[in-house]
């Protein structure tokens, strides 16, 4: 509690904390412009911050992180166009409302849902981050390959589309990250006799390039104009009673949001989804869901923000994304020379608890940011992306370049952009390619320490408790849903015939 | 007539031919790399695996797209639930993603080839990829010209002078 105590008045100090504002806002900001996400703005702002201080970068990225999941519901509600993935479920009640003549109380819902979910999921975040980061100190390679296997294999078949194509997107994303020389013996491998692949591709420039040109060349072959909408200055949040009545609701698709954060690759969309699927079965009016409902929208912000939280659970305890974005912050502790994993948590304690701390008093700022302002962010939707777009990559250019000083990184962007491009067109999802690119060298590595260490034999897989339980849990998330495909096909194949009987 | 369910069809078999030439592609790259010395897998065993495993997926994906060009009827819901149907609401503009690629690229070239420096570059660039996709009203010619100069400008201006870092000249 020292630590937590001492880590929020640092965080409050001008600096991290005109940083963190900086990050809110911005988040805000992107969040709201449908298309752009906090991916895309972290993965942006990330080689800007090489010369800053490694805490303050991070805090910043986190402030990001909160800000965009939140103004991810100012179009969803405006416009019925998510500005994040994390809002899809936000439009079935926020629209309505909005439509109907509230738009400012359905944003008021929101936003008060949304600070509610943040900080109930921080409470999980400061409980549970130091116990598992203990436990995760007994893991060897085997615990950590099967771990990490695991988390990718969640994330692939439980992405959105098929599950054949979330696998698909972690093992290309596993192949980018394999060619130049490999740190576990220092061969070189797959550079195709090109010399410039001797050092791989560089992080940045793939996280780049699969989030940031491929939703620029998106966003410029659907480009329109958006309606204008305007928000009425008038009081936006319900009394103080109303909460009070939405109290379970709230507290619930929180815990929801949470644990389905914690679980890597369980997205906010899927947390929000489940915990709008929780509130209709508990309500005692399930037939106002979809029609502008208080509770719709609560359940829907109050997980999506929670799974923030949730998924940073892993993050600092074990070196375990949550989720892709969780994964481009990942890479910013590589890039920002800090290692992450159980051990950061004994090493860099500080460190660790600044950003429980900013998690925390960003998404105070996201309250009080957004409840000042959501009448100006509403124009936010209306940016033009003629202009926009082209200075996007204007800064996907200069960060890329500013890595090495090479025009290759800046190639790579372009290549990974189209790449990412045509996978989104073929709905293969690109947030397990990140994940994929991300988590091959610890995988291939855990692997092979894991091997020399047992002389070459899988035994280990069987014979150490953790291990099998992490490698039941990844087999389990294979087979089960092709075995539940078949018996809902079955049962298809089977209801005719029942009703001509 | 809705005909998601052949474009769904047509993705996905492009998509599994596509992996798999990839997966061929790169199961010939792992057996150039040199045997194990130190450890019992080596370098080239990981890469095989993902080869054999993209191969596996596409396979799947290939079947399922050609399933779904023979019987589009019965596997139009199914090709929705997946999410390889499209969406068929809007008529993407891929000229002007093309054309953008295009502009993205020889942005690049010449500065990688020392024809022009990155603020010139970048102020050409943006002024015209702004017409581009806003159109040659005489307001967005303006206000193009008006953005653009001051992002290639003042952007050089930023990041050579408070983040250090050197942009080509």
């Amino acid at each position: 509690m020292d630590q937590l105590a001492s880590a929020l008045v640092h965080v409050m100090t001008p600096v991290p904390f005109l940083w963190l504002l900086l990050g809110v806002s911005s988040g805000i900001f992107v969040g709201a412009i449908p298309g752009l996400g906090g991916g895309m703005l972290i993965t942006l702002v990330l080689p800007l911050t090489f010369t800053m201080d490694s805490t303050n970068a991070l805090i910043m990225m986190i402030g990001m992180y909160v800000g965009s999941v939140s103004g991810g519901l100012i179009s969803a509600t405006l416009l019925r166009m998510p500005g994040t993935p994390s809002s899809v479920v936000t439009t079935f009640d926020g629209y309505p409302m909005a439509q109907n003549g509230e738009p400012g109380r359905a944003l008021g819902l929101g936003i008060g849902s949304s600070v509610i979910g943040g900080l109930i999921s921080g409470f999980f975040l400061v409980v549970l981050s130091p116990p598992l980061s203990i436990w995760a100190l007994s893991f060897g390679p085997w615990e950590y390959f099967t771990m990490i296997m695991m988390g990718m294999i969640l994330i692939a078949s439980i992405s959105k589309g098929s599950m054949a194509k979330g696998l698909l997107a972690g093992a290309l994303g596993m192949t980018a990250a394999m060619p130049g020389l490999n740190e576990s013996d220092g061969q070189l491998r797959l550079t195709y006799g090109f010399t410039v692949l001797s050092g791989g591709f560089n992080l940045l420039p793939v996280l780049l390039g699969i989030f940031v040109m491929s939703q620029i060349l998106k966003d410029a072959i659907s480009i329109k104009n958006v309606p204008k909408l305007m928000v009425s200055s008038r009081a936006i949040f319900p009394s103080w009673r109303q909460w009070a009545g939405h109290s379970v609701n709230l507290i619930r698709s929180s815990v929801v949001g949470t644990w389905i954060g914690i679980l890597p690759g369980v997205g906010a969309s899927i947390s929000a989804m489940v915990a709008y699927g929780m509130a209709k079965t508990f309500s005692r009016t399930p037939e106002k869901f979809g029609t502008g409902h208080d509770e719709g929208i609560i359940a829907s912000e109050a997980a999506n923000n929670a799974n923030v939280g949730g998924a940073l659970i892993p993050l600092v305890t074990m070196g375990i994304p949550g989720s892709p974005i969780d994964a481009i912050l990942l890479g910013a502790l590589v890039l920002h020379q800090i290692q992450p994993g159980p051990l950061l948590f004994a090493t860099n304690s500080s460190f660790v608890w600044a950003l429980i701390a900013a998690y925390l008093v960003a998404n105070i700022i996201m309250f009080v940011l957004m409840t000042l302002s959501v009448k100006h962010l509403a124009r936010v939707i209306n940016f033009n992306r003629a202009y926009l777009l082209p200075a996007i990559f204007v800064f996907c250019l200069v960060g890329a370049y500013s890595l090495t000083n090479r025009m290759f990184d800046v190639w790579v962007v372009l290549g990974f952009g189209v790449v990412g491009f045509l996978l989104d067109r073929a709905k293969v999802p690109l947030g397990p390619f990140v994940i994929g690119f991300v988590l091959a060298g610890p995988l291939e590595a855990e692997l092979r320490s894991g091997l020399q260490l047992s002389q070459g034999s899988l035994m280990p897989l069987l014979t150490r408790p953790i291990a099998l339980c992490f490698l039941a849990v990844t087999l389990f998330t294979l087979i089960f849903p092709i075995v539940s495909d078949q018996f809902k096909k079955a049962r298809k194949r089977n209801s005719p015939a029942e009703e001509t009987l | 007539m809705n005909n998601a369910p052949v474009k769904g069809a047509v993705v996905n078999i492009v998509l599994g031919i596509g992996c798999l030439a990839y997966a061929i592609f790169l199961y010939i790259g792992a057996l150039y790399v040199s045997p194990p010395i130190f450890d019992p897998l080596g370098s080239a065993a990981v890469p095989k695996i993902s080869a054999f495993l993209i191969a596996l997926l596409a396979v799947v994906i290939l079947v399922t797209g050609l399933r779904q060009r023979a019987n589009p009827d019965v596997v139009a819901a199914e090709t929705t639930d997946e999410g390889v149907a499209g969406d068929v609401s809007t008529s993407p503009r891929y000229d002007l993603g093309l054309s953008l690629l295009g502009f993205c690229a020889a942005y690049v070239a010449v500065m990688e080839f020392g024809v022009l420096g990155y603020p010139i570059a970048t102020t050409v660039f943006l002024f015209a990829a702004g017409l581009m996709l806003g159109g040659m009203s005489r307001r967005n010619v303006l206000l193009s010209l008006i953005i653009s100069v001051a992002i290639g400008f003042g952007s050089d201006f930023i990041f050579s002078e408070f983040f250090y870092i050197q942009l080509p000249r």
